[in-house]
């Protein structure tokens, strides 16, 4: 009678490779381009791809999430709590051939006329929520020179279905800026 | 253990199943939200992350499969080589129709997606959307001119009071149907503002661009959403500056664009917006439906693999089963019974094969039931054989010796090891004693006799030995043969039985001696005394009362009779002597001192015959009874003197020597003389009781030398001596046993010794 293994220890060794390259697979999916959005003295600089500003121009709405938390290490581990969030949807209006931004907590659109404005308005915004996120919890003392942190990406699970794949796997679609600690003195 | 296992738990076909079915449906689900734009995202992104995951797990399914598959075959296991066979079949079954499905899939898609976008359908909505915009260009053109219009007639009373300006840009603002007009400085205050909305307290400003603009003289306009079905026109236009040092004003009028338009323009620019975008996505879409679409196909030409492994497996398990059953059985393990899983074809042969093991096993039991009572049955013959006294062999039908007992071995004074599996014609070829005892048995095997019985006489190991040998022909019926060849040959044994009849016929020969020995002694010896008695009274009565010739007569008569009583008592005594076995002990001898003893003896009264001795000093020492063989000797040497007496020159030689073929073993003693010889009509019966050439001999001795030398396992005959005269031959051997039969295995004698023209007997 045949039985199904008699290598375990072989076999074993093999799925332990394979649950390892799936590891590596999944946290490279997950992992961002911290290159494309940077901050500078400035602030954030968000360089778009070609690939998204070709998207954006055929009419793709771009979701970028901005992102705030308070960091807390435990033990190897950045733990966030206290986490808060704000989209900004972009679009193109064709027949004016403006670019809208809609805040999700705004109804009419903000327009501009180029993407590095339409950019530059996202980038000044979510810092300055970020800004009063720092001093909504510092004025109820909760974490009173705390670290806290933020980060800026392009939403790609909010892209319209037949990209989602494609951008999951094409790094020009990976525009995020990770999660960067601010001292509360900074802003 | 644990590992082995779970291992064990998670490759069995069910986990698989469950795998391969969960994977199908996650991967159909992918590529089914993969069309649409609602789907969440992040299930996506998982979906995608577990159709990776459990497509990785089949690859490790069917990895540790095939490793195992692939170690087995090496190991020559059976069944291993059958089921990659069937594997390799299976794969190409699949492999060939999966290949064309997967090709002529990958070309639907492309032209099918390729197909969506018609180059009618992109200049329509490229000509709606430019319909659109010189729609609302056309519109656009109207709210300018107006507003600038409006803006001259500010420019012209501009100088009014503010409640008058205000006044006019409520009226011009309520006639022209805008629902903002606002009235800016150049540094962006407000001079005047009217809108439609009561509520609304601040106007729209304009960005800091749109004064840039002014600056140049220029007129800003702006189409603005509002909302997804709502769009309005900001017009900004300048207007050159008065006395109070303003370069220039701001008007700005925002009018929204007439429900109908914005309908149209909105539904518009959704079309014209989606098809862009499908456009721009018709590459990731394809590469998103191929991905999905390989995912399955690779995910199911997985699952067809496994499927196959465990197939063939289920598949040629039963047939392994069979094989190992059957290695079993050749291996000589029967009854062993392989489990019915399935009632098909295979199952009926699995069952048939059951049958077969347990009725070889049964035949097994059978066989090993017989085969030890065989066994049981051979000891036993074997024990009966050992413990038979009577020799017994056993020939095949090729005459080859199967069987020899320890008595004939023993009688015959030969090893076993040396006889068994000899040939009849093989052991008559050997120059040793028994050589006539074999060429009797092959002579009466070769005669085909059914019974055959005869009688031999050998010079064995101990001596003279009488042998009794019977024949007997064993017919068996081949029963194999018989089937095989549907023709009966049987098969020829033969059975050998020989007794040593030596004790017998001389416990016979001693008690018929024995017997006439009495009679003589009761019937003649008894009145032998009143005879001699009765002579002697009548001597002793008469011869006072005669003288004479008669006294002399009775004198005489009566000597004669106590003469002849004393005769027949002396026969009588010797008689007596001769009848009696000897029972001596038997003792160390040195035969040569024993010779010169008797020579001595009578050459002192025996100067007429001279006595010549020839002894070798070489002969050993003999196991005998010394007064026996001193009487054998005496009767020897008389014997001969009595031959002697009408020669010239008597002479009587005696000689000693080692038996000239049997060295070591037996001595020949020689007593010769040079008289007259053995009458031819005694020669026969010389050694026999009262065979006498003398007249006056009585004819017992030589009968009692023969007996005496037969007591010693000796034997004695007579021949012509070199000088013409008889010569005695007796042959004794060297460890005569201490009674008259004993281990026979010490000492051979070959019969072949004795030249049998010099035997009388």
């Amino acid at each position: 009678m045949l039985t199904a293994t008699r290598h375990p220890a072989v076999i074993f060794r093999m799925l332990v490779v394979l649950l390892a390259l799936s590891a590596v697979q999944i946290h490279s999916i997950g992992a961002a381009n911290a290159q494309s959005i940077s901050y500078d003295s400035r602030g954030l600089k968000i360089e778009l791809s070609d690939d998204v500003q070709a998207a954006i121009d055929s009419g793709v709405t771009l979701t970028f999430e901005s992102q705030y938390a308070h960091a807390k290490r435990f033990i190897f581990f950045d733990w966030h709590t206290e986490l808060a969030g704000h989209e900004f949807e972009v679009t193109r209006h064709t027949l004016s051939n403006r670019y809208l931004v809609y805040e999700s907590n705004k109804v009419e659109p903000r327009i501009f006329s180029s993407t590095r404005e339409t950019m530059t308005y996202i980038s000044r915004a979510s810092l300055s929520t970020f800004s009063k996120y720092i001093a909504k919890h510092q004025a109820q003392q909760l974490h009173l020179l705390s670290e806290y942190k933020m980060r800026l990406r392009l939403s790609k699970t909010k892209l319209p279905g037949p990209m989602r794949l494609t951008a999951f796997i094409a790094s020009d679609w990976d525009l995020d800026s990770g999660w960067t600690s601010w001292q509360s003195d900074q802003l | 253990m644990a590992i082995r296992s779970i291992i064990k738990k998670i490759s069995s076909p069910l986990p698989v199943i469950t795998v391969c079915t969960g994977l199908l449906f996650a991967l159909s689900y992918l590529i089914v939200r993969s069309l649409s734009d609602d789907a969440s995202g992040e299930l996506q992104f998982w979906i995608a992350i577990i159709g990776s995951l459990g497509i990785a797990t089949l690859i490790f399914f069917l990895a540790s499969n095939g490793y195992t598959l692939l170690s087995q075959y090496r190991r020559n296991e059976i069944g291993s080589i059958l089921t990659a066979k069937m594997v390799v079949i299976f794969f190409f079954l699949t492999m060939i129709p999966f290949s064309l499905i997967y090709f002529f899939s990958i070309q639907f898609l492309n032209k099918g997606v390729d197909s969506w976008f018609d180059v009618r359908i992109e200049q329509t909505v490229k000509d709606s959307l430019l319909l659109s915009q010189s729609a609302l260009e056309g519109i656009k053109e109207e709210v300018i001119s107006d507003v600038e219009r409006i803006a001259i007639n500010i420019r012209q009373s501009q100088n009014k009071p503010a409640n008058e300006l205000l006044g006019m840009i409520r009226e011009l603002r309520a006639i022209n149907g805008f629902t903002e007009l606002s009235l800016y400085t150049d540094d962006g205050r407000v001079l005047a503002f009217s809108s439609s909305d009561q509520t609304n307290i601040l106007p729209n400003t304009p960005g800091d661009e749109v004064f840039s603009e002014l600056r140049l003289n220029q007129t800003y306009t702006l189409l603005e959403p509002i909302s997804p079905t709502m769009q309005q026109f900001r017009v900004v236009v300048p207007i050159a500056g008065n006395q109070l040092g303003r370069e220039f004003y701001g008007l700005q009028a925002i009018k929204l664009l007439p429900l109908r338009y914005a309908t149209l323009a909105s539904s518009v620019e959704t079309a014209s917006n989606q098809y862009a975008q499908m456009v721009f996505a018709r590459g990731p879409l394809k590469f998103s439906l191929i991905v999905t679409l390989s995912l399955i196909s690779l995910a199911s030409l997985l699952f067809s693999i496994l499927t196959a492994v465990y197939l063939s497996r289920r598949l040629v398990a039963p047939i392994s089963n069979l094989a190992l059953g059957t290695q079993k059985i050749a291996e000589g393990n029967y009854g062993s019974h392989l489990p019915v899983t399935s009632s098909d074809e295979l199952g009926i042969l699995t069952k048939s094969f059951n049958n077969m093991s347990s009725k070889i096993s049964e035949a097994q039991q059978i066989a090993l039931a017989s085969q030890t009572e065989t066994e049981q049955q051979k000891g036993y013959l074997e024990a009966v054989l050992t413990n038979l006294s009577s020799g017994v062999f056993s020939f095949d039908g090729e005459a080859r010796l199967q069987i020899c007992n320890s008595a004939a071995s023993e009688i015959l004074g030969l090893e076993q090891e040396t006889l068994l599996s000899k040939t009849a014609d093989t052991l008559c070829q050997p120059d040793h004693h028994a050589k006539q005892f074999f060429e009797l048995i092959n002579a009466g095997i070769k005669s085909k006799q059914n019974n055959w019985q005869d009688e031999l006489t050998l010079l064995g190991a101990h001596g003279r030995q009488m042998l009794i040998v019977r024949g007997t022909v064993l017919r068996l019926n081949n029963d194999l043969f018989e089937a095989n060849t549907q023709a009966i040959k049987p098969i020829e044994n033969y059975v050998i039985v020989f007794d040593d009849v030596t004790n017998l016929i001389q416990a016979q020969r001693d008690a018929a001696w024995g017997e006439v020995a009495r009679r003589l002694a009761h019937e003649i010896k008894n009145p032998l005394t009143p005879i001699q008695l009765s002579a002697e009274r009548i001597k002793l009565k008469l011869y006072d009362h005669v003288d004479g010739e008669l006294q002399e007569t009775l004198e005489r008569s009566t000597r004669t009779i106590v003469q002849q009583v004393e005769s027949m008592k002396e026969m009588v005594n010797a008689f007596s002597s001769y009848a009696q076995p000897v029972r001596a002990k038997l003792a160390t001898l040195d035969l040569n001192q024993l010779v010169r003893d008797v020579v001595e003896l009578h050459s002192s009264h025996r100067h007429q015959v001279e006595i010549k001795l020839e002894l070798n000093d070489n002969v050993p020492n003999i196991k005998a009874n010394a007064s026996a063989l001193r009487q054998v000797l005496n009767n020897l040497v008389i014997n001969a003197s009595h031959a002697l007496e009408n020669t010239e020159q008597p002479m009587i030689t005696i000689s000693t020597q080692m038996a000239a073929k049997v060295t070591g073993n037996y001595i020949d003693l020689l007593v010769e003389d040079n008289g007259s010889g053995i009458p031819e009509d005694i020669r026969e019966s010389l050694f026999d009781p009262y065979v006498s050439s003398k007249a006056k001999g009585s004819g017992l001795g030589l009968a009692i030398v023969k007996r005496i030398v037969e007591e010693h396992s000796g034997s004695v005959w007579a021949r012509e001596g070199s000088n013409g005269g008889t010569a005695m031959h007796l042959r004794l051997p060297i460890n005569a046993m201490k009674t008259y039969r004993g281990n026979r295995r010490q000492n051979s004698l070959h019969s072949s010794d004795i030249d049998p023209a010099q035997r009388t007997s």
